[in-house]
């Protein structure tokens, strides 16, 4: 993530948390790894694209920004978008399978 | 560009997106949609992603009015599977240019209250409710509240960098936010 005096360091899930639960309007407590970005935390479109915003900026996630219109928002968590700032991969296949209901 | 226009109008006319456009619905002639589509426009754009050359949606600027600083914007998403944050973002990059382009004081979105889903919680920070006509529009079996929002140019300017990307991030030219002031 980016620091304050444009040095960077890898975040914990408790920062990357923190920064979602501030575009979600919501206490960090009330975000867990777990949450759901649209159902559990209430994020809808305008929120979503702050989201972008704010992981392209903070966390150099400029992927998430390029293929943001294909993502499967409904079905992403937090722990899905942190995993994916960690390594610079999308959610895995296991996740798309998830969110086309295949498998549940 | 006209050859848009066929994917347009088919979106226009489909079952998912229909009746959230201006024609709610109704499919319009070949000649009477050309007309529509331009009718009060000042200005409109397709989003397109930088990575493709597939439209997600449109944004428009119309019924201007120079006299009092004001018009109406309006934009859709063509994407009906769930939130496309491109297209707000599509969204944000015209504002600014709007707002460059001309001295409106504020922009207006009427909509119907089934549309306001994906911009429901901006209403209080970023879009002001204005009016609200009661149980206006029919669709589906009830009733539903037709929406006036504004936009104000002063609430645009200090809420802008939410919703542009970094320089590195988009391929569009950064607008000098002081060209807005």
């Amino acid at each position: 993530m980016r620091l304050a005096d444009g040095s960077r360091r890898v975040a914990t899930i408790g920062e990357f948390a923190a920064a979602i639960a501030n575009v979600a309007r919501l206490d960090t407590a009330a975000v867990s790894p777990e949450s759901l970005l649209i159902a559990d935390l209430g994020l809808d479109s305008l929120g979503v694209a702050e989201l972008v915003v704010v992981l392209a900026e903070r966390f150099d996630m400029a992927g998430l920004a390029a293929s943001a219109g294909d993502r499967p928002w409904r079905t992403l968590t937090v722990a899905d978008l942190f995993g994916e700032y960690l390594t610079g991969d999308a959610p895995s296949a296991e996740h798309a399978r998830r969110a086309n209901g295949v498998g549940t | 560009m006209a050859t848009d226009y066929p994917a347009i109008r088919a979106l226009e006319a489909s079952e998912s997106l229909g009746f959230r456009w201006r024609s709610r619905g109704a499919v319009r002639s070949p000649e009477e949609w050309h007309k529509s589509l331009w009718a009060e426009v000042l200005t409109q754009f397709l989003v397109v992603e930088t990575s493709g050359d597939r439209p997600r949606g449109i944004v428009a600027v119309y019924r201007p009015n120079f006299e009092d600083r004001h018009a109406y914007l309006a934009a859709a998403s063509f994407d009906a599977r769930g939130p496309n944050p491109n297209v707000v973002l599509g969204l944000g990059l015209f504002v600014d240019y709007v707002f460059t382009c001309w001295d409106f004081r504020k922009l207006y979105m009427e909509l119907p209250e089934f549309n306001l889903e994906p911009f429901a919680t901006g209403v209080g920070w970023l879009f002001e409710l204005e009016a609200t006509m009661r149980e206006h529009l029919f669709y589906s079996g009830r009733y539903w509240d037709r929406l006036v929002l504004a936009l104000y140019r002063d609430t645009w300017r200090r809420e802008r960098s939410r919703f542009l990307l970094p320089l590195g991030e988009r391929n569009d030219a950064q607008l000098d936010e002081s060209a807005i002031s």
